[in-house]
């Protein structure tokens, strides 16, 4: 190698610093192009631009943030695996319309109120709620169970949200490194080949499986809970919601214990949720939405083929483990339920 | 020793160097803290940012770009003048210092990103063909695939006046 030492290290330096700093915002196709363009401009053959582009670009893949097509495509596979493990969507068409509306008024005020959010009731009786990549949202019929009011479903779809607003999901993309599967899907639009599928189902898997049983860890919660309760008093709802929510989700882990073990604790949650409320929005107050929740929730239509537990139903940890395996098929005939440790990171 | 002009391997190594390290000049000022104080400009990060009085009725609705001065910073709201003087509350999420629509390669480091979501949220809903292709290959039921479907279907079937009248109920 002629480049000498000194050389050498400044431009692994540069290059290091160069790379952090922009994947913190950019996707993978405008670095590559960003350093093509560069490379070209200091002296670098077409073909030799064209190869750094590629290369940066991957890194990009590899370490940071991905374009909304591909984050979407990749959140269609995971939805797929998030119905297949958890169970059927609520056939409740006026549910699922109503959670729909309480989520757009929220996304309509957040950081990326462009993304096309979509929002979806499960039927099984955990208490839950999940972020998927791209703007899906799922709730448990559950935890619409344990709700009084709309401020309440506010808080808990505001914390989802901002686990995709924030990116929160981005890490899990990084240790699966199989983006590439993403970025096809993303591209595809006839058959694609059988190599190509398999990659992408694992792919899902593995984000499945972290969004299911991992978590993102309680830094990420404790963001979501704080900005998502913002989200709610942005949008006109009382930003103690989610709060009061925890309370009674805390007073069923009393009798369960462990239910969240890799969450940060309920208690914990809360007085932080307090202390943020009181600090950062200075008693803000807001409606509750409590009847049209109530006229709407109280007559929630279970589908024919999943039998809905009573209202508020606790489910014995480690109730039906199948329900976490990958590819078991949504069962007819009774509410698939999952182990009380899966219920991570939710809401 | 090798005359760098003429050795192919450094004029690699200058050329990557300098590319990446444009490219950190051109994204430094991505990273920012929301420290924007009274007086400062802001901009509004999208299309169909709302302004609003005390009371969360709209004022204004303005467009990706649309310039404000602050009149006091906050969570969850910034207070903000707008140019034609008239004074309102803006959500801090859906604000930002810098333009987002600049020229150039810094526009393309920039603003893209935010561009890019607006087409991708004003545009295409739908299953990708791989998630289809899951349960035709084993590895999801028919039934999760019709499930996705459906949500997103629901999802695309609300309009945004739909929302906007679903919001102004909220008592």
């Amino acid at each position: 190698m002629t480049t000498k030492p000194f050389g050498r290290r400044w431009a692994a330096l540069l290059m290091a610093g160069a790379v952090s700093a922009v994947t913190l915002a950019c996707t993978s196709s405008q670095v590559g192009e960003a350093v093509r363009t560069g490379a070209t401009a200091a002296g670098a053959s077409e073909k030799e631009a064209a190869g750094y582009g590629a290369a940066a670009g991957n890194l990009v893949s590899a370490t940071g943030s991905i374009d909304p097509a591909t984050e979407r495509a990749l959140g269609d596979g995971v939805a797929v695996k998030i119905f297949d493990r958890l169970g059927p969507r609520l056939a409740d068409e006026k549910v699922q319309e109503y959670v729909n509306l309480v989520g757009r008024s929220l996304t309509g005020n957040s950081s990326r109120a462009e993304l096309p959010f979509a929002f979806g009731v499960v039927e099984n009786d955990t208490v839950a709620a999940y972020a998927a990549p791209g703007g899906y949202i799922f709730i448990t019929t559950g935890a619409l169970a344990l709700m009084e009011n709309e401020a309440e479903l506010a808080g808990v779809l505001g914390h989802e949200i901002t686990h995709v607003n924030q990116r929160h999901m981005e890490p899990l993309y990084r240790t699966a490194r199989l983006l590439d599967a993403a970025q096809f899907a993303a591209q595809a639009s006839g058959d694609v080949s059988e190599e190509q599928l398999a990659k992408y189902s694992d792919l899902a898997d593995q984000v499945t499986d972290a969004i299911l049983n991992k978590g993102f860890g309680p830094a990420k919660e404790y963001e979501a809970d704080q900005m998502g309760v913002e989200l709610a008093a942005v949008s006109g709802y009382d930003p103690n919601g989610l709060a009061d929510f925890l309370r009674k989700m805390q007073a069923m882990e009393s009798h369960s214990g462990g239910w969240f073990s890799t969450h940060p604790p309920t208690s914990s949650r809360i007085g932080r949720l307090e202390t943020h409320t009181t600090q950062v929005l200075g008693g803000m107050s807001g409606a509750q939405g409590r009847t049209r929740f109530q006229k709407v929730i109280s007559g929630m239509k279970p589908s024919a083929r999943a039998q809905q537990p009573a209202r508020g139903a606790v489910t014995k940890p480690g109730e039906s483990p199948a329900a976490t395996q990958p590819g078991t098929p949504v069962q007819g005939g009774g509410a698939r339920f999952m182990p009380r440790s899966n219920a991570v990171g939710q809401p | 020793m090798t005359d760098s002009k003429t050795n192919p391997r450094r004029r690699r190594a200058i050329a990557l160097t300098g590319a990446l390290a444009f490219a950190l000049l051109l994204s430094a000022p991505l990273a920012w803290s929301q420290s924007a104080r009274a007086g400062d400009k802001v901009y509004a990060k999208f299309d169909n940012v709302q302004v609003r009085d005390t009371s969360r009725r709209t004022l204004a609705t303005v467009s990706a770009g649309t310039e404000f001065v602050v009149v006091a910073p906050g969570r969850p709201f910034y207070e903000v003048k707008l140019t034609d003087g008239r004074q309102g509350l803006v959500s801090y999420f859906q604000i930002q210092e810098d333009q987002p629509r600049a020229s150039g390669l810094g526009g393309v480091l920039r603003g893209d990103r935010d561009i890019a979501e607006m087409r991708t949220g004003s545009g295409a809903r739908g299953l990708s063909a791989a998630a289809v292709d899951l349960s035709e290959d084993g590895d999801a039921t028919t039934q999760a695939v019709a499930a996705v479907r459906a949500m997103e279907s629901t999802a695309a079937s609300i309009s945004n006046a739909q929302v906007e009248a679903f919001a102004s109920q909220l008592e």
